[in-house]
């Protein structure tokens, strides 16, 4: 094989086992956005508005609020809210009510996101980006926050903390600490990695069963991914990278938006940690959820209108193939503690808009002990014969939004959310 | 397969069905195996060439790398994989030591590593398993010396045997501000979050995993309601009948102010008596009384799953993948080897070692899927492992300021390397995936770079002996790959493959020259499947 027919195959990819052709009819995927809001939130900022219940400390500028079949918390101090849900609540479903039954944040993270607390579950977004119709460069696509994985590590694509990823695509990684190493040039390195291609597609060949074949097969999807990922053209991780403490997520969500509409990626995790910090986690100063919340649906009020005015895959609007599900790991405690904080609480609430989504919607309910009420899941009313709602109804759920197998998270999907 | 066992020293009794499928790694690729898990380094070209002849002295290398020194370091990476004990970020930081950011990495790794060096001191030395929980010394290097309340008798240099000078209890890791700084407790939480923690690391038992519905405690609402429950509501019993008294034990390193470094760099042995007046309830681990954390480690030891879960987290760690209840069998066995030598870890490695299980290297035909699909036959090499290996050959480390990056997330590039952060990766990735492709990349071509530079028309070059001026089809030229190849993979490389580098050196020298040639040479051998897998 000669220089030239090595560079031809390695930009066409035809040394690479699993390579998806770009002009390739592509059926569309429903995708996923998880908006994390680590800390644990207080749901009586926003979803359970608890006035007169003597168990239940509530804001005293606040009051109920309803618009269409929507009854939240309003405050003069969240305008942005407010307007949000006039503008958006018929695309809206609020899930009141969970139960993630742990009170400490890395159990609650786990068992919100898999279902369960021990370590050998993955995580929903990447349940659902294995499952993809196609081969995508970035499967699960990580801007911040956690991932949890046993089966699936190699689907999740994370930025890094501080925009890593950026710099190993563009070799900064190494230049710019060893500024005296020689990096391959760019038809070097196109060389380097047809070699490697081939390789790989001799080893295949005659690989053995099981982690010898996983191993093989991995590492030529992970080599096609780069290519697909270089070459697909308009996504710019590096605008992902975290920003200032108080500077929000716009950034990341812009990237995560550029992932999903390009079909990059079917899942996506963006992690909002509060104004200004980690803040959700107010043990003292619960007043300043206020402004979280402020804040968060700041960043949602971009995300709609992006959702909206960009277009899919199919050529409607993103918001009808992005399913968005907005969460925290835990609520908080009802009552305040003695610093003006509230403790962590094990019931709490999520939100969920677009992709298959049925809005104008209130499922489940707390009752006067700010524990969730047992839920009919077709209707999605609160019902003593119904379930108590656990992380993996919320799976299930999302999985059937997204037109994965709900029974694949262990329980029931509320079918009052599925449009 | 059997060959190959026969060979090898304490041997479990029985190989168990399981194992019957599998087929064992030819002799230079199991020695590869044991030298990069024992010491995180490949073995040396004259090693394989020895045990390609004779696998007998397989057995022979083994116990050379069982009392090889950097055995320490291997012990520390494989159990930070399961203790999660290094991970970027303490509730205090470097900058409240008045510490620089340079010093970051070393801040944070120095304490991540304290119990991880106790453990490996531990095995290094020979001692029973349960002085884990009984020593009365941690481990410390010259940062921690300076920073915590600690002895310093002089004269030593980087990791060594140090004792607290704060009054706490001789128990081992429970005694190490490394452990606590980790799992932390609060106020509220009263060291409850801490008992389950040491169960889980201790005895394999994840109280958290046991099924609970706050929903059956409606007294939950408030706080005295609370303290109540856990005492009283079956819901809560079940659990905190565990946790209240191991907590209770534990109120010497139970802060009352958080985030504060006198509070917490501190033990406090005023505050034992707290436990049980403010809990309630009389120290105790799993229903043995103690008296105070004094006796907890001696406790921990004595709890008849304290040995099985070293068998099982040191038989995970060197299997690289997570046990079962289809491990029974084998677990067993190395059970039985572990208390024969008086619970020492190293007869538990050697007996690890000799296993099918460690061994796999593929199947007999007609394996059954469940256990196709369990064993890992090729393992993904850890961050840790690239590091030092790669180090090792070419003389690059990747370091920026001041952070070894694939031992970080904050700048670098452990988990996107398929490591483990202790926080939300807790588990190694088993298969490669887009970001570790690329860490890989960066890591080959940088060390590969490097070696270059370093090597070629050195006169004691590290890896690269070859002419400068030689070229494909010369005899010195493929006499290199053939060495590169045995050397990096252990596999005695096909005429294809020496094919496909030598095309590629060409294709690359016609325009970028000799050097860059022989750097794509190399870092490609460095991304080959055979170099990042064992």
């Amino acid at each position: 094989m000669n220089r030239r027919e090595l560079l031809l195959m390695a930009g066409a990819g035809l040394l690479l086992p699993r390579a998806v052709g770009a002009d390739e009819p592509r059926p569309t995927d429903r995708k996923l956005l998880v908006i994390l809001c680590q800390g644990g939130w207080d749901p009586t900022r926003l979803f359970n508005p608890a006035f007169g219940n003597p168990n239940v400390s509530m804001e005293a500028d606040a009051q109920a609020y309803t618009v269409g079949n929507l009854t939240i918390v309003d405050s003069p101090d969240r305008p942005t809210v407010r307007s949000w849900f006039d503008a958006h609540h018929e695309r809206v479903a609020i899930i009141n009510g969970f139960e993630v039954r742990s009170v400490t944040h890395e159990r609650c993270l786990r068992l919100l996101l898999t279902g369960t607390g021990g370590d050998d579950a993955d995580d929903w977004p990447s349940v659902i980006a294995a499952h993809g119709s196609v081969q995508r460069p970035l499967p699960y696509l990580v801007l911040s926050g956690p991932a949890f994985n046993a089966q699936y590590t190699n689907l999740v694509v994370r930025v890094g903390e501080n925009g890593q990823l950026p710099d190993l695509l563009s070799g900064a990684a190494v230049s710019r600490p060893f500024p005296n190493v020689d990096l391959p040039s760019t038809d070097a390195a196109a060389l380097a990695d047809a070699a490697l291609a081939e390789r790989l597609a001799t080893l295949g060949a005659t690989a053995g069963p099981g982690a010898e074949t996983a191993l093989i097969e991995g590492y030529a999807r992970a080599l096609d991914d780069v290519r697909m990922l270089q070459a697909g053209g308009g996504i710019d991780l590096a605008s992902g990278e975290p920003e200032s403490l108080c500077g929000g997520v716009m950034g990341q969500l812009q990237v995560a938006l550029d992932a999903l509409q390009g079909d990059h990626a079917r899942a996506a995790m963006v992690q909002y940690l509060g104004n200004c910090g980690p803040n959700w986690d107010q043990h003292s100063d619960i007043a300043h959820q206020s402004i979280c919340f402020e804040e968060l649906f700041q960043h949602l009020d971009m995300l709609m209108d992006e959702l909206q005015t960009r277009v899919g895959v199919d050529g409607g609007p993103l918001l009808d193939e992005v399913t968005v599900i907005v969460c925290s790991e835990m609520g908080r405690h009802p009552i305040e503690n003695e610093h003006g904080g509230k403790d962590h609480w094990t019931h709490t609430s999520c939100m969920l808009f677009g992709a298959g989504v049925r809005g104008n919607l209130t499922v489940g309910a707390y009752d006067d002990t700010t524990f969730g009420r047992p839920v009919d899941l077709a209707s999605g009313q609160p019902d003593g014969a119904g379930v108590s709602l656990l992380p993996p109804h919320i799976g299930a759920t999302l999985f059937a939004l997204v037109g994965v197998d709900p029974a694949l998270a262990g329980a029931d999907p509320i079918t009052a959310v599925l449009a | 397969m059997i060959a190959v066992l026969a060979l090898l020293a304490c041997a479990p009794a029985a190989a168990p069905d399981a194992e019957a499928q599998l087929v064992a790694l030819p002799a230079p690729q199991l020695l590869r195996r044991m030298s990069l898990e024992l010491r995180g380094v490949l073995p040396s070209t004259e090693q394989l060439d020895a045990v390609e002849a004779d696998p007998a002295l397989l057995a022979t290398y083994q116990e050379q790398y069982l009392t090889d020194p950097r055995l320490e370091d291997r012990l520390v990476a494989l159990l930070a994989e399961r203790w999660h004990t290094r991970v970027d970020t303490f509730d205090i930081r470097y900058y409240d030591y008045g510490l620089d950011m340079e010093q970051e990495f070393a801040f944070e790794r120095s304490i991540g590593e304290e119990p991880l060096r106790l453990m490996a001191h531990v095995v290094m030395t020979e001692a029973p398993w349960s002085e884990i929980v009984t020593a009365d010394y941690t481990m410390a290097n010259d940062l921690l010396r300076e920073l915590w309340p600690m002895d310093d008798a002089g004269g030593q240099t980087g990791w060594r045997v140090t004792h607290y000078t704060d009054g706490r209890p001789a128990v081992g890791v429970l005694a190490t501000n490394g452990l606590w700084w980790r799992y932390t407790t609060s106020t509220f939480n009263l060291s409850r979050s801490r008992v389950a923690a040491a169960s889980q690391l201790l005895t394999c038992y994840d109280i958290l995993q046991r099924p609970i519905s706050f929903s059956a405690t409606p007294a939950l609402a408030d706080a005295d309601g609370t303290s109540t429950a856990v005492q009283e509501q079956d819901a809560c019993v079940a659990c905190h009948a565990t946790i209240e008294p191991a907590a209770a034990a534990m109120f010497g390193f139970v802060p009352m102010v958080s985030y504060n470094v006198d509070e917490v760099e501190t033990y406090h042995p005023e505050r034992e008596p707290l436990g049980a007046s403010t809990l309630g309830v009389s120290p105790a681990w799993y229903g043995t009384p103690i008296d105070g954390l004094a006796e907890l480690g001696p406790a921990i030891a004595a709890d008849p799953r304290f040995a099985s879960c070293a068998v099982q987290t040191f038989a995970s760690a060197l299997w690289r993948r997570p046990t079962g209840p289809e491990d029974d069998a084998r677990l067993d066995a190395l059970r039985v080897a572990f208390q024969d030598a008086d619970q020492r870890v190293r007869p538990l490695i050697r007996a690890i070692l000799a296993g099918g299980t460690f061994q796999a290297g593929g199947f007999v035909d007609g394996a059954d899927d469940v256990t196709v699909q369990r064993e890992r036959t090729r393992r993904l090499l850890s961050a840790d492992q690239l590091e030092s290996a790669v180090a090792d050959l070419t003389g690059f480390t990747w370091e920026e300021r001041g952070f070894d990056q694939l031992q970080n997330d904050d700048l670098g590039y452990r988990v996107l390397a398929g490591g483990v952060n202790g926080e939300n990766v807790l588990r190694p990735q088993q298969d490669p995936g887009l970001t570790w492709s690329l860490a890989v990349r960066r890591l080959a071509e940088a060390a590969a770079s490097t070696v270059v530079t370093n090597d070629l028309g050195a006169t004691t070059p590290r890896l690269l002996t070859v002419p400068a001026d030689a070229r494909p089809g010369d005899a010195a030229f493929d006499e290199q790959l053939r060495a590169l190849a045995w050397r990096l993979h252990a596999v005695r490389p096909s005429d294809d493959d020496l094919t496909t580098w030598a095309a590629l050196w060409s294709a690359v020298e016609a325009t970028d020259g000799a050097r860059a040639a022989w750097t794509a040479v190399v870092a490609v051998l460095l991304r080959d499947p055979a170099f990042v897998a064992e």
